[in-house]
């Protein structure tokens, strides 16, 4: 599905990158030590085919999700395999895996480091844009990946946006991703907003 | 810039207002607004309460000013994210140790114990010179002590799965699993494994002569004092079962086995637990079996095990608080003599026998 | 007129690259631009080519990425002045470009980071 010409495809996701870019920073800071960062993907999808090419295979994924509302609507995620998500809150607050599941303390620690990390990602788009996203608060969500990322109602005939990025921590080794899933109900108003970023540009 | 502050008392000229002013008021969560400069507009009872601050004395004030500890604190990099750009934040209790100086009660306060908080920190209104930002402050301290509650229990719980409760060592079950594991890599790295077994000495006599609570703190002592003897943190000791023990030593010959095994018999004497009823010493003594393996070479952990238990029978058999070694299929001494064929094979018949 | 100097431009994005590029050529406009989108491409250039007086390099490619493809021009053509010019601003990698002595420049790219790389040159 083309939607968008390479031009405008390389710009969303160089917009894009440097919000991961700055995410990664914030999570680095986090965990002190490097974040490696995967090339991202931009598919632009079907509803069906969308929850197809999420990742996590049908496992159980915890996420931190926020919605951001402006040039576009996006459903920022931070997700992990559920066991990585144990791993990876355990190791940031440095207790000990007791526990099968996530305490309610820990839930909302993860919320708060997936807000940080997901703020940090969209500032510097909003700047890029020099638009205003509201920004609803961090939720914790646990299921398949299509739930996470908030597609169990369908919405057929819609198109989907979906930018991936995997984050790997360096030395501890826990991998989750950063996704962005917009369901574009106005490509014209989408494609607008990318063109005047591009005729900003230097030429 | 209308203050917020007194909305409750101009809530009387204005019924439309009354309610929410009142709800704001009565919650049970600590409300406070801040215009977009920073400035304390609305500060509730709840707050003001915990706190111990009068509300005017808040209102009009800036934050920073209200609450001094908050400079540079994640909070204040919060709220400034939130007046600027309009993104929320969520502070959590785990991440953000008691961010505001709040007290759960005047008790509380005094034995300087903070509030345990939850703190939402939200966007009102767009744009930002008109933005407002409220922050929702939580108190989860039973919460938190809810969860701390069950995790001590999960640690006691995992705790008794490695460890015998009477005694402190490690228990069988642990060390089943742990010489699974040290066998394997015994077998891989091709290096010996020995094995120990311990048995306090006429300890049935000694329970008769002394009752069981007494015989319980014996065996405590026999096992702290035996455990004292393993300097390697890879070396084991657990309790098999009563009065017997049993020690794994990792990368270690028959030679280093014995000296561990010398150490322990010292160890446990030196302890100088009474023992009246004994014929061997006017001490609790032991009995220890020592048998090496290498598992590289098709030993396996049963038969080392059942030649350590060969060799404490003999040891019990040649007259108890001694150490007998299991090699080359024979028994021998700690200064490697050798324990006759004819003797063998009554240790033997007694180990059948029992 | 300066004298017309050869820039290399490694990135992916066929947008950073063009930006680069008309940001170098408004301010030099005779000086010369080669283009590469990975470390391969730009390895088998700079075996071909005299060196150019400066390389700009993206992190974050397909295949090997930018920083260990500086530590391998810096095995072999250890003068060129390199400038990474990415959006991933971790502090471990403002250290290693620091120990490979490479420049490190933040996205988003504009006039200010260009000159910043430039200077790289001198």
């Amino acid at each position: 599905m083309f939607l968008l010409n390479e031009l405008q495809q390389d710009s969303l996701l160089e917009i894009f990158n440097i919000g991961v870019g700055k995410a990664a920073s914030a999570l680095s800071k986090m965990t002190s030590e490097e974040i490696l960062l995967s090339v991202p993907t931009l598919q632009f999808l079907e509803w069906d085919e969308a929850k197809q090419h999420l990742p996590g295979n049908g496992k159980i994924i915890c996420g931190v999700s926020q919605r951001f509302d402006g040039p576009f609507t996006t459903e920022a995620v931070l997700m992990f395999p559920e066991e990585k998500s144990l791993e990876f809150i355990r190791y940031i607050l440095r207790v000990d895996s007791l526990l099968e599941q996530l305490t309610e303390m820990e839930q909302e620690a993860l919320c708060e480091i997936g807000n940080i990390i997901l703020n940090a990602c969209m500032a510097p788009i909003a700047d890029i844009f020099s638009a205003e996203f509201h920004a609803t608060m961090p939720e914790f969500r646990m299921g398949t990946s299509s739930h996470v990322l908030n597609m169990d109602v369908p919405q057929p005939n819609r198109v989907i946006m979906l930018m991936l990025v995997q984050l790997q921590m360096e030395k501890s080794k826990i991998d989750g991703y950063l996704a962005f899933l917009s369901v574009l109900p106005d490509m014209q108003r989408f494609t607008a907003n990318i063109d005047r970023f591009i005729s900003e540009l230097p030429k | 810039m209308v203050s917020l502050g007194s909305i409750f008392d101009k809530s009387f000229e204005n019924p439309g207002l009354h309610l929410p002013a009142l709800v704001v008021r009565e919650a049970q969560m600590g409300l406070m607004v801040l215009d977009h400069d920073g400035t304390v507009v609305l500060f509730n009872d709840w707050l003001a309460k915990a706190a111990s601050l009068p509300v005017e004395y808040a209102l009009g004030n800036n934050l920073l000013q209200v609450f001094p500890g908050l400079k540079g604190s994640r909070l204040q990099n919060a709220v400034e994210t939130c007046l600027q750009r309009g993104f929320p934040a969520l502070l959590s209790q785990s991440l953000n140790r008691s961010p505001f100086p709040l007290f759960v009660s005047e008790e509380e306060h005094k034995k300087g114990v903070l509030m345990e908080q939850l703190i939402h920190v939200i966007p009102l209104g767009g744009g930002e010179s008109q933005r407002y930002c409220l922050i929702q402050i939580t108190n989860v301290s039973e919460a938190v002590r809810r969860e701390k509650i069950l995790l001590d229990q999960a640690k006691e719980l995992k705790r008794n799965l490695i460890t015998d409760g009477m005694t402190g060592v490690y228990s069988r079950r642990y060390w089943e699993e742990k010489s699974l594991i040290e066998f394997r890599k015994a077998r891989r790295d091709c290096s010996p494994v020995s094995v120990m077994m311990l048995d306090v000495d006429l300890f049935k006599s000694f329970n008769d002569a002394y009752g069981h609570p007494e015989g319980d703190r014996c065996l405590t002592r026999v096992a702290k004092a035996a455990a004292s003897a393993l300097k390697r943190p890879l070396d084991i000791l657990a309790r098999y079962g009563g009065e017997e023990f049993v020690a794994l030593l990792p990368g270690t010959n028959l030679e280093g086995a014995a000296v561990v095994a010398k150490r322990i018999l010292q160890s446990v004497e030196n302890a100088h637990i009474p023992h009246v009823k004994s014929s061997v010493s006017p001490y609790v003594t032991v009995s220890i079996g020592v048998s090496c393996g290498f598992p590289s070479e098709g030993e396996s952990q049963e038969a080392i095990l059942s030649e350590a238990d060969q060799a404490l029978y003999a040891a019990k058999y040649l007259g108890r608080n001694r150490i007998i070694l299991y090699k080359e299929k024979g028994f021998f001494t700690t200064d490697n003599i050798k324990i006759d064929d004819f003797l063998r094979d009554d240790i033997c018949g007694i180990t059948h026998i029992v | 007129m300066t004298s017309p100097k050869t820039v290399l431009i490694v990135d992916d994005s066929r947008l950073s690259r063009m930006i680069i590029k008309a940001l170098i050529l408004e301010m030099h406009p005779n000086w010369i631009l080669l283009e590469t989108t990975n470390a391969e491409q730009t390895i088998a250039l700079l075996d071909s080519i005299a060196q150019p007086d400066l390389i700009t390099l993206d992190i974050n490619m397909p295949g090997m990425n930018g920083l260990s493809l500086a530590a391998i021009i810096r095995e072999t053509w250890d003068a060129v002045p390199i400038a990474v010019i990415t959006a991933n601003v971790q502090e471990s990698i403002v250290k290693k470009c620091a120990e490979l002595q490479v420049g490190f420049i933040e996205k988003p790219i504009d006039a200010n980071s260009v000159t910043k790389a430039l200077r790289f040159m001198e």
